[in-house]
């Protein structure tokens, strides 16, 4: 009998829960520790924050959906790793600590035979003064925070109606910042719904980056064949922008956020103030933050962890210049190298350098976006994972391990542009791989039949489409493993 | 205030023109491109998933 801990329920860790559960066999354990009761679809919260979807519409109890399949729950916050067992007990275990009422701050250990860490990004507000719902800033990376985004979006379409004038800034809150393409997809949902509310007039709309151009969304930008010609992410990116009247500000890192005022600095090294009546900031993101120790009680955090938080894989991490970063740096697997029973895919695994090029300001400031894992290269991995742990369970250690590099994988990714079946737009994406591999394709560094922009209704429609479909795999309702991640 | 850089940018992109737009719009011809857009998307998938 094997047991699998699973830490996290977001996509990574949820896909890698059912998919378990449904190739392994009754004996052995599947079990999710999440300090979030409820599973959230995190795509739609952008519409959460304009007022087009409730928060229960995005959001869903896992604990049911555990019960049902045959999964242990724990919720928990997971705090340390012992991947070597204690003096006590010679089993890897890992030590959690509850969030669920009633039982708040309960400490117990966990012990594992396979360990998947999908604990996601920390949302670190704290790295710049100021930012955050706790802050002067307002968020949409929880349904939590983009029910209160609406509330006062609400507020200020209300000022705006009295003939107001007012300036909205939308983007990211950090010179290391990723999801530039949330922020996009907030930016023009707000446009969308100030038209369609009639006070887009009376409004300043001003996307915040951290990215070089428009475009590059963390990946470094794409280029599209159309119509004869290959033309770049950058361009269409403007394209919508000069189409819909939003400005921009580019290679922006912010340095606090003051009661309606942003600081930010460039990356020529010049500093300025922005100011505003209504900002929506993303966060950085780092790891966990879990501690680790050995079997004699050393602290080893360093060698499971990343300075970043973030676990470190199969990925190459030598540091070297940008001209050398190469397709085999990624991982593939998801492995730890020091402990082969740990994994973590999603956004919990360190990845060895950012996609997009590398910059960093006169002052030193670095401003380059890391890179983005998003859902489906994230229930991807998830679900390799998952088949190389089958697999080690039922042939042994010397079973093979399947790969899935984001060097090799594609990305479908549906950039809202404003909801609405008859009016709604979004930007339709897709990238084949997700990290260019220059050698294989020197020219634009992806194949361009797998790469791909369009704007248009339909993307809204596929956007809309998405999020019923995998709330319903989510839900693990009938057939959902046909559903592709 | 905005970036002098990328208002330069931004102004001497491509506008659609209003045929474009209604493109963009209209809905059956955006019904064929949700189905072309879909198998795009799933030949990405099944290769990611190879």
């Amino acid at each position: 009998m094997a047991r699998v801990v699973i830490l996290g329920a977001g996509i990574a860790g949820h896909t890698a829960a059912l998919h378990l559960r449904r190739m392994l066999a009754k004996e052995h354990d599947v079990v999710v520790v999440s300090p979030n009761s409820k599973w959230n679809w995190i795509p739609s919260n952008i519409w959460v924050g304009v007022g087009k979807m409730k928060a229960d519409q995005v959001v869903f109890p896992l604990a049911p959906i555990y019960k049902r399949k045959g999964i242990e729950f724990h919720q928990a916050l997971a705090t340390t790793i012992f991947p070597e067992g204690t003096a006590e007990e010679p089993r890897p275990q890992v030590e959690v600590r509850s969030t669920e009422t009633g039982s708040e701050g309960r400490t117990e250990r966990l012990v594992y035979d396979y360990l998947i860490n999908a604990t996601g990004p920390k949302l670190n507000f704290a790295a710049t003064p100021g930012l955050g719902p706790e802050g002067n800033s307002l968020s949409v990376c929880t349904a939590s925070h983009a029910t209160e985004t609406a509330g006062i979006f609400d507020e200020l379409v209300a000022e705006l109606a009295k003939g107001e004038k007012k300036t909205i800034v939308i983007g990211t809150g950090h010179g290391t910042c990723t999801c530039e393409g949330a922020a996009f997809e907030y930016t023009f949902n707000v446009e969308h719904e100030l038209r369609q509310r009639g006070v887009r007039d009376n409004a300043e709309i001003i996307y915040l980056s951290n990215e070089y151009e428009l475009g590059d969304f963390g990946v470094g930008g794409m280029s599209f064949t159309q119509m004869g010609f290959t033309t770049s992410s950058k361009t269409w990116t403007e394209s919508l922008f000069r189409e819909r009247g939003v400005k921009a500000i580019l290679r922006a890192h912010v340095q606090k956020v003051e009661p309606g005022v942003v600081h930010y600095e460039q990356l020529d090294g010049s500093e300025h103030t922005l100011d505003f009546d209504f900002a929506m900031l993303l966060p950085p993101f780092r790891g966990a933050d879990m501690k680790a120790f050995d079997k004699d009680g050393a602290d080893i955090t360093d060698t499971l962890f990343a300075p970043n938080g973030l676990t470190k894989v199969d990925a190459d991490y030598t540091p070297k210049p940008y001209e050398e970063w190469s397709a085999e740096d990624w991982p593939t697997t998801y492995r730890n190298p020091t402990y082969p029973n740990i994994f973590a895919p999603g956004i919990a695994f360190a990845p060895p350098h950012p996609i997009s090029v590398p910059r960093k300001s006169p002052n030193g400031t670095v401003i380059t976006p890391a890179p983005p894992r998003t859902g489906m290269p994230s229930g991807i991995m998830a679900k390799t994972v998952s088949l190389t742990i089958k697999e080690l369970i039922e042939k042994g250690e010397q079973a093979h391990a399947h790969s899935a590099s984001m060097a090799q994988m594609g990305a479908a990714c549906v950039a809202s542009a404003g909801a609405g079946l008859r009016h709604g737009s979004a930007a339709a994406m897709t990238m084949f791989p997700v990290v260019p591999d220059w050698k294989k394709y020197p020219t634009t560094g992806r194949d361009q039949k797998g790469t791909s922009g369009e704007i248009g209704l339909a993307g809204h429609w596929i956007k809309a489409m998405l999020h019923y479909l995998f709330i319903y795999k989510a839900k693990a309702r009938p057939l959902w493993f046909l559903i592709p991640e | 205030m905005a970036d002098p850089i990328a208002d330069e940018a931004i102004a001497s992109s491509p506008l659609p023109t209003p045929k474009t737009l209604a493109r963009r719009r209209n809905v059956v011809f955006q019904f064929y491109r949700f189905a072309a857009i879909n198998l795009k998307m799933m030949r990405v998938i099944a290769r990611g998933h190879g």
